[in-house]
């Protein structure tokens, strides 16, 4: 071997791959197509090469990560989609979008140096970096813990788990309404396919940190909830309910990391399930937040609220619909992990969790009706997008059980489990309708919530600190400090005299070294 | 033939310098013809070099300069790489300073003294033994200080003043360094794996000679907290900022402490007298401290200037870890980084000679007026941000991965880090020129700029991105950084 090949030359490699990356690539992509396609019609001609500039290469980046067949082609599409999006929230350009860009994007990037870590640790301790196989390597590397604890955060931040929510809406509210569709069905799902690819499923050793997973999870689905019940805009509203279903998928994955030998398959289901599930139906749902309704009959405006509430229910999980499946693969993942006080707590908390998402939907759809009809129809082109988003994520509740979770297949028309699907959703209408009676209402707050007030106190302390360097390094100051040495060259030529003397006499007494040795 | 080459490629720069000084002020178009022959005849004489020293028989002189005292120069694979980044860039950078220098004063001491710095940085890559070396590295030192006070200013005077203390003190410290090293091992010349692995003296006399010579390079390498000289220095006129403060001067510090490490003392030495460990500790300190002074600059080349100290330390860093993978990453960074800073110090110099914008605050609206320009930044600046599949990122993957095979994953949390803080101070360069200027700026009736400005950035923009999509290809930097790496920690011992 005379020499040392470290890289292949173009290091990029992508493939087809298996049956769950590709239903992650077909996803994604017709997401990004059909989310497209109302994107550049609903703008104006004179901006959509711009529009392109920042959707384009998003959408590229979104589908080429589900593609990726090496840590590195993962790495750089996750880094396309993630940076490229920046634009797309920022795309108003005025204060609110350009402070949600910069909060999007400081967390984005903080999240891709800790994933860059775990893959720098695991190709350090592995001799390929093909994703397959990845993670028994490092799983196996005295670093496990370390990297558990980085991708743990970093998978937190890019599916807004927990503190980490506002993540979201920001990316919703402020994207033009087809880019966020994009944002909101493909691109929280590059980190489920993270998850996926990186965590040590299978792997045994990692028990308490499913319970930690499961834990998080929990804890984002009710949080979800809670600050998108707070939220005053319908898309911020459906941008917490994303950070609470993403938590469903870490409840999922715990399960797995809880039992590795029996809960891992039925695991893996349940995120592919939850995945397609989620993308179709929450991009419709962004899509009809934009688009129903406006200048349209009183019998098309009732059409459009039936359309919009299809994806609505199947978030909740209404029997029949495509939540509902996912919701029966979660179910099945957690029987199969057995008997444990966190994985019992997830089962009985699973239904509560749907009465929540529930009444953050109902508000959504009254939050749609109740908001002015957009200025501008839609072009038709854009609104048959959104027709055949929603006829996805129907169908996608037939499609489910039949390719990845027999569990499902078997108990989608079990009586009980319609009945346990069914009633969070009347929970829900219940008790919006008794709020209604007792005129409870909700403060409103802003999108962003901890991120935004983070941010602000963020900036004040840089202004601050800037503020002190610049007090320091005042050229006034700097040069009072350094005259006394060597300012000017008159007072440097003694300094310099000096120093050759001293440098000869080193010269001198290296070569008496020299000639001694 | 191969001493032919050797010494083509140290005279072509002295005959540029000495021609430069002697001409008239007023040939430019000789002082042009006679820089770029000689950059082009430097970088012809090096590539037939390379191709000696990769097929394992490198060109070599050796002679008694005193009795007893033998100096040498000897163009092996590692000064090769140094020497063919150094000769390369500078026929860029001929070019572009033959635009950039049109109204300036004092040209010929300025082409002058850069041809002599060039000469020195060659002869910093080609030196056979230490002492050989800090001959070349102490006129180099000296060659720069009328670069970085060239406009007279009393600010350039300043910095300047305040450069030559620097490079005094790690010259002082150097010299001690290698006075002390000739009494431990007579007639040293550098070997890959280093030749004092076997020598048998004691661990604090091997500790302070190694703490000297390191020193003295850091000066050079900007090591905090010997970095205070770098940003101040970039008052020199941008071909300088942009070739020595990016890449020859700085990356001869740099490229002394792989000797010292690696060429002398071997890996596995440096590691048990406990150097490389302090010194990647030291490193790993300044990766943070560049990036995140980096962040808070306005000024243009202050920032770049800032990153710039970032930057050496990941090589730094990579270089003291012992791994092959590693210093394979750290040898190839010298020069993808190179490369790419070059092109923003390029862009910098034409954004001031154009639209005389120094800020990072002022740079809205420009991409409108400099799109070609822009561009070439924009792919320079995302690559310095390590961002996949540019150049900066396929060096930093290799010393990030061979830090934790090394058994430092600490190190390879610091190069993740230092990522996103490269992403924070590379992203307003990336993103500003595209804004809309709050208002209008006043347009001339030029498109671009001058096409001498203009072609260097884009032809140095080109070579960044070949240098990521050919970096697994044989005989580029990165192969060839690899094949010093091998012989380092395998064929040596």
């Amino acid at each position: 071997m005379s020499s040392v090949n470290f890289t292949p030359l173009l290091f990029l490699g992508f493939a087809l791959g298996d049956t769950t990356t590709r239903t992650f690539a077909a996803t994604a992509a017709a997401v990004w197509i059909l989310a497209g396609v109302y994107a550049f019609a609903s703008e104006a001609p004179g901006k959509r090469l711009r529009l392109a500039a920042f959707y384009l290469p998003a959408a590229a980046g979104g589908i080429a990560c589900m593609l990726a067949a090496n840590a590195l082609s993962f790495y750089a599409a996750y880094t396309l989609a993630a940076l490229s999006s920046a634009g797309l929230v920022a795309w108003n350009g005025n204060e609110r979008a350009r402070k949600a860009a910069r909060i999007y994007l400081a967390l984005t990037v903080v999240s891709e140096a800790l994933l860059l870590a775990v893959l720098m640790i695991a190709a350090g301790r592995s001799w390929s970096w093909a994703l397959p196989g990845l993670r028994e390597e490092w799983a196996r590397a005295p670093e496990a813990g370390l990297v558990m604890w980085l991708l743990t955060a970093s998978l937190m931040i890019k599916c807004g788990s927990t503190i980490f929510a506002g993540i979201l809406p920001l990316q919703y509210e402020n994207a033009p309404a087809g880019a966020a569709a994009a944002l909101a069905g493909a691109s929280a799902k590059i980190g489920l396919l993270a998850m996926l690819w990186l965590l040590p499923l299978g792997v045994p050793g990692f028990e308490s940190w499913g319970a930690a997973y499961v834990a998080i999870g929990l804890s984002s689905a009710f949080l979800g909830v809670a600050l998108g019940l707070l939220a005053r805009s319908p898309r911020a509203m459906l941008g917490y309910s994303s950070a609470s279903q993403m938590g469903l998928a870490f409840v999922a994955v715990g399960a797995a990391l809880i039992a590795p030998r029996t809960a891992g398959i039925p695991a893996l289901a349940a995120v592919v399930a939850f995945t397609v599930h989620h993308a179709l139906a929450k991009s419709a749902l962004v899509l009809g937040s934009d688009a129903s309704g406006a200048g349209r009959s009183a019998i098309g405006r009732a059409l459009d609220a039936v359309l919009l509430a299809l994806p609505a229910a199947a978030l909740v999980g209404a029997p029949l619909t495509s939540g509902f499946v996912a919701k029966l693969a979660l179910k099945s993942a957690l029987a199969s992990a057995g008997p444990s006080p966190i994985v019992e707590a997830a089962t009985s908390l699973l239904p509560i969790s749907s009465v929540a998402t529930g009444l953050l939907m109902i508000r959504f759809l009254l939050a749609v009706r109740r908001s002015a009809p957009a200025q501008q129809t839609p072009p038709l082109l854009g609104r048959a997008a959104w027709y055949a988003l929603t006829g996805l994520s129907a169908a996608a509740a037939l499609a489910g059980p039949w390719s990845f979770s027999s569990y499902a297949r078997e108990h989608l028309l079990d009586p009980h489990a319609v009945w346990s699907a069914t009633w969070p959703a009347l929970a829900a209408v219940a008790l919006t309708a008794a709020a209604r009676v007792a005129r409870l209402s909700a403060p409103g707050m802003e999108t962003g919530d901890l991120l935004t007030y983070g941010h602000d106190a963020g900036l004040r302390a840089i202004a601050w600190l800037a503020g002190r360097v610049a007090k320091r390094t005042r050229p006034t100051a700097e040069t009072r400090s350094h005259r006394a040495l060597v300012l000017d060259e008159e007072r440097l030529f003694p300094t310099a005299v000096a120093m050759g003397v001293f440098v000869a006499l080193a010269v001198l007494l290296a070569v008496l070294l020299a000639r001694a040795g | 033939m191969a001493v032919l080459a050797l010494a083509v490629s140290l005279i072509a720069p002295l005959l540029a310098a000495a021609g430069s000084l002697a001409f008239r002020e007023s040939w430019r178009r000789s002082r042009l013809a006679l820089n770029a022959a000689a950059a082009v005849a430097t970088a012809a004489a090096v590539g037939a070099l390379t191709v000696r020293a990769a097929g394992g028989t490198p060109a070599g002189v050796r002679a008694e300069i005193l009795p007893g005292v033998v100096m040498g120069l000897r163009a092996d694979l590692a000064g090769a790489l140094f020497a063919t980044m150094t000769s390369v860039l500078w026929v860029v950078t001929a070019v572009y300073a033959h635009g950039y220098m049109r109204n300036r004063q004092s040209q010929g001491r300025f082409f002058g003294f850069f041809a002599l710095a060039i000469f020195s940085a060659l002869g910093v890559a080609f030196a056979a033994d230490m002492l050989t070396l800090f001959v070349f590295f102490e006129v180099l030192s000296l060659a720069t200080y009328p670069l970085v006070t060239h406009d007279g200013s009393p600010e350039a005077r300043s910095a300047g003043a305040r450069y030559l203390v620097y490079a005094l003190g790690g010259g002082t410290a150097l010299l001690l360094g290698v006075a002390g090293l000739r009494a431990i091992a007579p007639g040293e010349s550098f070997v890959a794996g280093g030749h004092l692995a076997a020598a048998g003296t004691a661990v604090p006399a091997l500790r302070a000679v190694f703490a000297l010579l390191v020193a003295g390079f850091g000066v050079k390498a900007a090591l905090v907290p010997l970095h205070g000289w770098l940003p101040r220095a970039m008052v020199a006129p941008a071909p300088v900022s942009a070739l020595l403060h990016a890449v020859a001067v700085v990356k001869s510090g740099v490229f002394g402490i792989v000797r010292v490490v690696h060429f002398v003392y071997g890996p596995d030495l440096a590691a048990r007298i406990g150097g490389t460990p302090v010194l990647a500790a030291v490193a790993a300190v300044t990766v943070l401290f560049g990036a995140a002074m980096a962040i808070t600059r306005d000024d243009l080349k202050a920032r770049l200037a800032y990153s710039t100290i970032s930057q050496l330390s990941y090589i730094v860093l990579g270089l003291s870890l012992p791994n092959a993978v590693a210093l394979a990453g750290a040898l190839g960074h010298i020069v993808h980084h190179g490369v790419m800073k070059i092109v923003l110090f390029f862009w910098a110099g034409a954004l001031y000679e154009e639209l005389k914008v120094k800020r990072v605050s002022q740079l809205d609206g420009t991409a409108r007026r400099m799109p070609l320009t822009t561009l070439a930044a924009v792919s320079a600046a995302l690559g310095l941000a390590g961002i996949p599949p540019l150049a900066g990122f396929v060096t930093k993957w290799l010393m990030g991965k061979g830090a934790t095979t090394a058994g430092s994953a600490w190190a390879t949390l610091v190069y993740a880090g230092a990522g996103a803080l490269a992403v924070a101070y590379a992203w307003p360069l990336v993103t500003r020129p595209f804004r809309r200027p709050d208002a209008e700026r006043p347009r001339r009736d030029r498109f671009e700029g001058d096409p001498w400005l203009v072609v260097p950035v884009a032809v140095a923009a080109v070579l960044a991105l070949a240098l990521a999509a050919t970096a697994g290809a044989d005989a580029m930097p990165l192969d060839i950084a690899g094949r010093v790496a091998f012989d380092v920690f395998w064929r040596g011992r």
